[in-house]
């Protein structure tokens, strides 16, 4: 890798201890894939955020280039927080996991990250506009800014994302490379109507796990997806596989056409995917079906405004059945608008409990003792047994508020 | 005895009983860092520990706070102690990297292999990777 005269004296630590680390990192990480250099970045989002996937050597990690004087040079946001913002006490996490938390939070701010503590950064200030270089980690959040915005990022990955924060500065490789983003697999998808709000995150879900790292041209789509429903299908693409950018011909701004998706490439592979094959991945995301709903959370990635609105409006004043705890987890600027507009009130009236700037993946939940989650995630659906230990039913949001009310968790 | 040459991504040198997936892993979600023992139901390996083994898998998938994980299992002495793949991502690499820079403990790490690792090493086979040469030495 070449590196530029000034890049040269920050390796040889003339600007301090911290650049000269990062840039010792970037270059070795630049070197296995193969970059001819570091280009500028607009925006950097971090996954090092919480506890309860940073664990200690995180945390030591975090604090290490903080007490360095480690400082973010370009706009810095973060992940959710590892546990509820408002009231941790309340969602039952132990005392020495916030301790952890709170040291990795002040390691964190320390070196000026922007504390939006949301997997949805793009629904905020840091929207990165098409074509514009970012770095970002956060997998859903990537894969939203290649297919949905036509940003370009890599997979950062954690640690190293600190390191780019730093330099504001990012190997040219992957998908910053015009060439590298071109579709490689073409999907055919036969379903004769727009899909229904569960089928977004089911499909995104089966391209996960038939594209593994490929990059897709997905044609067929019909109408007009919702931000929330891109939301949706690009975090569960690159859970259940390492998806970084999709070409939705018609909706992603470099595929206005599969031609130009594939950038004049034949297609290496070439499969088709119908409404049986939807139905087929939804049943593979459930470990269980049926008994008594005893914990239903929404919101993974972090739910929007709309997504919140229209649970207030499915469950239109019923109350949430005594034996289900009803989560939704959200940002604070959802959480801020929903109030003013008297959501939250209603919502709590009913026993929604809303839990802030954190999720149920990167949260304790396993005090609560839950056997089975429900929930309209595809992303959670993938790490839910792993990362909370319980069961997972998949079901579209209408199904999962009837769930909260019946206390009976879908078929 | 035989060998098999990739590119050394991670330097140092490892020996260890072989641990063979044809799936790919994804660290968080994928691995309890405390003990090393698979955790993702959905995963051939589950219920296997990767600790000190020689973990052969075809690439990374998921998460990319899998760095961290990498970083957790090489402090509490329960990461691999190396790793081949078919094609390294930025998150594994990363992983193996930042545990060298920051813990001083290199996990060697080796892709790109002449031949098809998954099927020329049998899990149990004793393997000695070389992540400075990207020599794969496996004994029977």
């Amino acid at each position: 890798m070449i590196l530029s005269k000034e890049e040269q004296a920050l390796l040889n630590g003339e600007q301090g201890e911290a650049p000269r680390m990062a840039m010792e990192i970037l270059s070795k990480i630049g070197e296995i894939n193969e970059a001819e250099r570091l280009i500028p970045i607009h925006s950097v989002h971090l996954v090092l955020h919480a506890y309860k996937s940073a664990f200690d050597a995180g945390v030591e990690a975090a604090e290490k280039i903080a007490y360095m004087g480690g400082k973010f040079s370009v706009p810095t946001t973060i992940d959710p927080y590892g546990m509820d913002a408002e009231d941790w006490r309340g969602a039952k996490t132990p005392e020495a996991y916030a301790v952890m938390q709170k040291r990795l939070e002040d390691a964190v701010m320390r070196m000026g990250v922007i504390p939006v503590w949301t997997c949805t950064p793009y629904y905020g200030f840091n929207m990165p506009k098409y074509g514009e270089n970012v770095a970002w980690s956060e997998s859903s959040a990537v894969a939203f800014a290649n297919t949905v915005l036509g940003a370009r990022t890599n997979r950062q990955t954690a640690i190293v994302d600190i390191c780019c924060g730093i330099l504001g500065k990012t190997p040219e490789t992957g998908m910053h490379i015009q060439s590298n983003r071109c579709g490689e697999v073409r999907i055919r998808l036969e379903v004769d109507r727009d899909l229904k709000s569960w089928e977004y995150p089911a499909l995104g879900y089966w391209l996960g796990k038939k594209l593994g790292s490929r990059i897709g041209v997905v044609e067929g789509m019909r109408g007009s997806p919702s931000p929330d429903h891109l939301k949706s299908l690009c975090a569960a693409a690159a859970a259940s596989g390492s998806v970084t950018l999709l070409h939705i011909v018609g909706v992603t701004p470099e595929a206005r056409t599969a031609e130009e998706a594939f950038g004049g490439r034949a297609p290496l592979d070439a499969c088709v995917v119908n409404e049986a094959d939807l139905l087929r991945t939804r049943q593979s995301m459930c470990t269980t079906s049926g008994g008594r709903a005893e914990f239903v959370a929404l919101g993974c990635p972090h739910y929007s405004v709309h997504e919140i609105r229209r649970v207030h409006e499915l469950l239109n004043g019923r109350k949430v059945h005594p034996q289900t705890a009803f989560w939704i987890y959200a940002n604070r600027d959802a959480i801020r608008l929903i109030e003013k507009m008297g959501i939250r009130q209603s919502l709590e009236a009913s026993g929604v409990v809303l839990r802030a700037e954190t999720c149920m993946i990167i949260s304790p939940v396993a005090p609560w003792g839950f056997k089975s989650m429900i929930t309209d995630s595809g992303k959670c659906a993938y790490y839910g047994p792993a990362e909370c230990g319980t069961d997972i039913i998949f079901a579209d949001a209408a199904e999962c508020v009837e769930a909260a009310v019946s206390g009976l968790a879908p078929m | 005895m035989k060998i098999i040459r990739g590119r050394g991504v991670i330097g140092g040198v490892a020996k260890g009983e072989a641990l063979v997936t044809s799936e790919p892993f994804g660290f968080f979600g994928g691995v309890n860092p405390a003990t090393g023992i698979v955790i993702d139901k959905r995963h051939a390996l589950y219920g296997q520990s990767m600790k000190g083994k020689v973990f052969v898998y075809p690439e990374g998938r998921g998460s990319t706070v899998g760095a961290a994980i990498i970083l957790e299992l090489a402090r509490t002495g329960c990461a691999p102690a190396a790793i081949i793949n078919i094609s390294i991502e930025t998150i594994t690499a990363a992983g193996g990297l930042l545990a060298q820079k920051l813990y001083g403990r290199g996990i060697p790490m080796i892709d790109r292999p002449d031949r098809n690792p998954i099927e020329e090493i049998e899990t149990g086979a004793t393997v000695e990777v070389d992540g400075s040469s990207g020599k794969i030495s496996i004994y029977n």
